[in-house]
């Protein structure tokens, strides 16, 4: 449901539900509503429908962190016969990076989604990285454009996370629909603008959780959460 | 103090359970989407809804027991959490009333609600 009461005051709210719940995913949950005790205190959540990135649709946008020696030129053909591709290349001498750092958990299961295409056989390094530890998987991409997945989680307890490619020397490749979720597998890319699927001031939207036992350690539950957009 | 009666199978409820953990925070919102927010309540309170059916004459008659020897709402009592095993003290009856239906022979039922309490 979204609300647009006022400009600059709409509202986002999620409503989940959950079904045959263990009883350490229900301690979780009730753990977490009441540390935050109820709508008082925010925390930071994400969409389970969206891609975490911002602006995955203009690679231009200064969310995206790069190395300087990357040049990102927009208006390339994509894979759905649009022109939202964007041609990233390193200048430099040594691998350069492009990348988006999140404040989440860095050791959640995430997926880093992207179609890559490029003039010839190339290899690409796509990573995941939190503050102590990243995961690199090398992928091949052609003329064909090709989407290409990186996915896991870290051993690392940090509260950010930084996904992207590396690009060896002098390496130029066509990129499209980077997308983050997570989860372990992708689903299907959705364009971002201005914000992305991590909410960092989302409350509980009742004063009341309740979680309903139907059998034996299996229990349900349907509650909201809310956030200012 | 007292404690809440358990079934002759030695249960305190019956599924499906619902368990609800409480706690009243007022929210105040501006025009600029800013909110403001207090708790209105010192700490999270848990509400059961013990919803009893096929019981047994004798199982029916010491919940009613009960329900009058608490004098309905009014009194404190310990509550065997059903689903931590944990006894919870300062509990009482949500609602003074208490409703039983005879459906048959050794098949009564009936609905309590039990909240936490400050004491």
């Amino acid at each position: 449901m979204i609300l647009l009461p006022d400009p600059g005051a709409g509202r986002l709210l999620w409503q989940l539900a959950y079904q045959d719940l263990s009883p350490a995913d229900t301690e979780a949950l009730t753990n977490h509503y009441q540390t935050c005790r109820g709508p008082f205190r925010g925390f930071t959540f994400i969409d389970p429908t969206d891609n975490m990135f911002v602006s995955s649709s203009d690679l231009t946008n200064t969310a995206w962190g790069k190395s300087e020696s990357v040049q990102v030129e927009s208006g390339q053909a994509d894979p759905v016969n649009g022109t939202g591709g964007f041609a990233l290349t390193n200048t430099g001498e040594t691998d350069a990076y492009f990348t988006q750092t999140l404040p989440v958990p860095a050791s959640y299961a995430y997926t880093l989604s992207l179609y890559l295409q490029s003039a010839g056989a190339s290899i690409v390094k796509l990573i995941r990285g939190g503050p102590s530890e990243q995961q690199i998987t090398t992928v091949s991409v052609g003329p064909q454009w090709t989407r290409v997945l990186s996915s896991g989680a870290l051993n690392d307890y940090g509260t950010s996370l930084s996904a992207g490619i590396i690009l060896s020397a002098g390496q130029q490749v066509s990129a499209f629909g980077l997308q983050l979720e997570a989860q372990p597998s992708p689903s299907q890319y959705r364009a971002t603008a201005q914000t992305g699927g991590v909410y960092t001031e989302a409350h509980w939207s009742a004063n009341e959780f309740v979680v309903v036992a139907t059998g034996n350690e299996l229990f349900s539950t349907t509650f909201g959460i809310d956030t200012a957009i | 103090m007292p404690t809440f009666p358990l079934l002759s199978s030695g249960a305190v409820a019956q599924y499906s359970l619902p368990v609800l953990t409480g706690q009243a925070v007022q929210t105040i919102r501006f025009l600029d989407g800013a909110d403001q927010r207090y708790l209105i309540q010192g700490r999270t309170f848990r509400q059961w809804e013990i919803r009893l059916t096929l019981l047994t004459d004798s199982e029916i008659a010491q919940l009613q027991t009960f329900f009058t020897e608490q004098q309905g709402d009014y009194t404190k009592f310990d509550f065997p959490d059903p689903l931590s095993g944990q006894m919870i003290p300062n509990c009482r009856l949500l609602i003074p009333e208490m409703t039983c239906s005879y459906e048959g022979v050794g098949a009564s039922s009936t609905l309590l609600y039990v909240t936490e309490t400050n004491g």
